[in-house]
């Protein structure tokens, strides 16, 4: 039947046939690693802090997941261009922050260090504890968000099927 | 053999035209196809076809590059429309972009609009509530606008025929203010929403919580069956087009219907003009179209023309349609058209929370929830506020994640979230608003949209009656709620602007008098008896009930009394 060839054949991401409004392709390009905002430095220090915030343990980490790329395109996109530049400026604080406290970049440093200084950070004024707050709320986001969480762990169930409205604990 | 290449009259002549396939227009396409008349089915939007034009449908949520959210350029290019609470990454490209389509508020007034196919019958919130004798007998009561010029019992069978087509869900609950439908299995609600609506009963005598009647197959017939559509499968996806056709939407059931029948011709990108009117053969013989992405201006003829566009889109139409005869606009003698525009009062809300039934969890969504009839001023005016409100009300019991700290811990608790101590309620306010003089739409005189056509001027407010009637939902609920034994009631008035309730109505509307009405009781042009208004431009009132459904109604009836006049020789 026809129209269940059309439902396999879109669950495999076929697209559609019209073409959408120039605005719903323009966020689509951005789906692409190319249109990242961060240099390649800024991207790495940022993902060694999505891992610090959600780290890797015997499940995947914010850092394998990509979070920093989903929390990069977030701060690009749907906040303040300000805060965009809140976030740049931040990354390269912190790495300095870590080449003066530990002697190395945060690429370098382990887990633990990481973890305190970004929280060392955070209690260094106002808009480096909402910086802090943007980047760990957007990494919670993206995480939960992710395809492996929302298939592997916190199940997501696209198609319920049903609705039980009281269900014994 | 012919010669495509002559643009003939003949091609461009059908027997009816149906200025838009929204909600309404579809209806009156798959009813004047269904009666073997040629039909062209103009919409001003690009084609929208069932699944295969839903390019978010099947999208899981990491498919979406902002988590759903839109882009910040995004929501501030589009003010209005970034406002609708069905605007989101997953829906959209169904919302037309602020810029592209201007009005003038001269007062403020957020016009939320779908150019497509299918119009907002693709987002549209499925809720669909008929009206009874108490609520067409609220003019002539009351004497806050003209007579409606039809009863419950002249809409009473067309109710039944279109819930059927279309797949209603619903619970028989016996209130001779909200007559029951033909229906399909109700929603059910789920335990807290149970002890609202019982608590409720027991309280009190004049009012009922009920389960919403929706526009979901919930148990397929065999009408949905052959029109491709199955069973809601409880996605609560809607918004984005339903690839199941588990709710009803122009796309999924009246315009694929109406294709099949082989009359249907269907054209998109054609923005409609006007309708044109000949002054010596004294009726409408077309509609000039300028096709959205040519600019091209083409004319086309029919015997009897539809108008389908939107409420104050047919408005536009009606008002920009000048002629020696109508010169302030196509029927418009009485001067009326325009004018006597209401809307729903959406601006209330109360939430709380209830710490029972704490040993039980919701398990799966549901598109649908509890409905509270209008119980003011149903039987007699009875309160210092004329006429009343009906009420949406909901129960959830939501997770949380102890988001403190980084690391490990905070991994752990967000893959693990508890239950709330309680759960939450909620109810929104649906209020009827009176029409009136003051509340109107008229063409700018000067500034025009890209296709050359006058730009609308909206002026529309709230007044007294709105603000006492909203105090006074805000008195009730709190008290229905505490007797409910609800918790830390918080009382919220939005300061909502009149059209994000996307019940906008009237300035076409329907009266006994040509004097003081546009359209006469069969929906046609009191003055232009071959022209049809049956969305909701015609409403003389706005009662408290969604309206999708009445406007389906309305235009069922009228496009059979349509093709009734036109056998008879009266058109």
């Amino acid at each position: 039947m026809n129209r269940r060839q059309l439902l396999q054949s879109l669950s495999i991401g076929l697209t559609s046939t019209i073409a959408l409004p120039i605005w719903a392709n323009a966020w689509k390009k951005s789906e692409l690693a190319e249109e990242n905002n961060l240099t390649q430095l800024e991207s790495e220090i940022l993902a060694n802090l999505v891992e610090a915030i959600i780290p890797k343990t015997s499940t995947k980490g914010a850092k394998e997941l990509g979070v920093d790329r989903f929390v990069s395109l977030m701060v690009k996109d749907c906040y303040e261009s300000s805060i965009n530049d809140l976030l740049k400026s931040s990354l390269t604080a912190i790495n300095e922050l870590s080449k003066s406290k530990l002697s190395k970049s945060i690429a370098q440093a382990d887990l633990k260090s990481t973890q305190n200084l970004l929280l060392k950070y955070a209690k260094l004024g106002k808009s480096e504890q909402q910086m802090v707050e943007i980047i760990k709320q957007n990494t919670i986001l993206g995480y939960l968000n992710s395809e492996y969480v929302m298939t592997e762990l916190r199940i997501y169930k696209m198609i319920p099927g049903k609705y039980i409205g009281e269900v014994k604990i | 053999m012919a010669n495509f290449n002559i643009d003939s009259k003949t091609n461009r002549t059908f027997d009816a035209i149906v200025i838009g396939s929204g909600i309404s227009g579809g209806w009156a396409a798959k009813e004047l196809t269904g009666k073997g008349l040629k039909t062209l089915v103009l919409e001003r939007g690009r084609d929208v076809k069932h699944v295969v034009d839903y390019p978010t449908t099947m999208k899981m949520p990491w498919e979406f590059p902002h988590a759903m959210q839109m882009p910040k350029e995004v929501i501030d290019a589009n003010p209005v429309i970034s406002k609708c609470y069905a605007f989101n990454e997953t829906s959209a490209h169904f919302f037309v972009k602020d810029a592209e389509h201007p009005y003038i508020q001269e007062k403020p007034f957020d016009w939320i609009r779908g150019y497509q196919v299918g119009g907002k019958s693709i987002m549209w919130a499925r809720q669909t509530q008929r009206w009874s004798q108490y609520d067409f007998d609220g003019p002539s009561r009351d004497g806050f606008a003209v007579d409606w010029p039809i009863s419950y019992a002249d809409i009473a069978p067309w109710y039944s025929y279109v819930e059927k087509f279309a797949g209603i869900a619903g619970n028989k609950d016996g209130l001779p203010h909200l007559p029951d439908g033909e229906f399909l299995p109700p929603h059910k609600m789920n335990v807290v929403e149970k002890h609202f609506q019982k608590s409720v009963q027991q309280h009190y005598r004049d009012r009922q919580i009920i389960i919403g009647r929706a526009a979901h197959i919930t148990e397929p017939q065999p009408i949905h069956i052959k029109q491709g559509r199955g069973q809601c499968q409880n996605r609560t996806m809607c918004e984005r087009g339903c690839p199941f056709g588990g709710y009803f939407n122009s796309n999924s059931t009246t315009i694929p219907w109406a294709a099949k029948t082989g009359k249907m011709t269907l054209r998109p990108h054609s923005v409609v003009h006007s309708i044109i009117y000949d002054d010596k053969l004294k009726r409408a013989t077309g509609v000039k179209v300028i096709d959205s992405e040519t600019k091209e201006e083409i004319d086309f003829f029919a015997k009897i023309i539809f108008l389908n566009a939107a409420a104050l889109n047919s408005n536009l139409i009606l008002l920009n349609s000048k002629s020696n005869r109508f010169q302030n606009g196509l029927g418009n003698d009485s001067g009326v058209l325009g004018k006597y525009v209401a809307f729903h009062n959406y601006t209330a809300n109360i939430n709380a929370d209830f710490e029972g039934n704490l040993d039980v969890r919701i398990e799966g969504r549901q598109p649908n929830g509890p409905y509270i009839p209008r119980f003011r001023n149903v039987f007699k005016q009875e309160t210092g506020f004329l006429r009343g409100y009906a009420a949406g009300f909901s129960a959830g019991r939501y997770g949380y994640e102890d988001r403190n700290g980084i690391g490990e811990d905070l991994k752990k608790s967000i893959l693990n979230p508890k239950l709330n101590d309680h759960w939450s309620v909620g109810s929104h306010m649906m209020g009827e608003t009176i029409p009136k003089e003051s509340n109107f739409v008229a063409l700018d005189s000067t500034k025009k949209d890209a296709w050359g056509i006058p730009q609308l001027r909206i002026s529309v407010d709230y007044d007294d009656n709105d603000r006492k009637m909203t105090q006074d939902y805000f008195e009730q609920l709190e008290e229905m709620f505490t007797k409910a034994g609800f918790k830390n009631i918080r009382k919220t008035d939005q300061h909502r602007t009149p059209g994000l309730d996307i019940h906008e109505m009237g300035g076409a509307r329907m009266g006994k008098d040509p004097k003081t009405s546009v359209l006469n009781s069969w929906n046609q042009l009191h003055d232009c008896k071959n022209v049809f208004v049956t969305d909701g431009a015609c409403m003389t009132s706005t009662s408290t009930q969604n309206p999708s459904l009445t406007y389906m109604a309305l235009t069922a009836r009228a496009a059979h009394h349509a093709v009734e006049e036109l056998k008879k020789g009266n058109l």
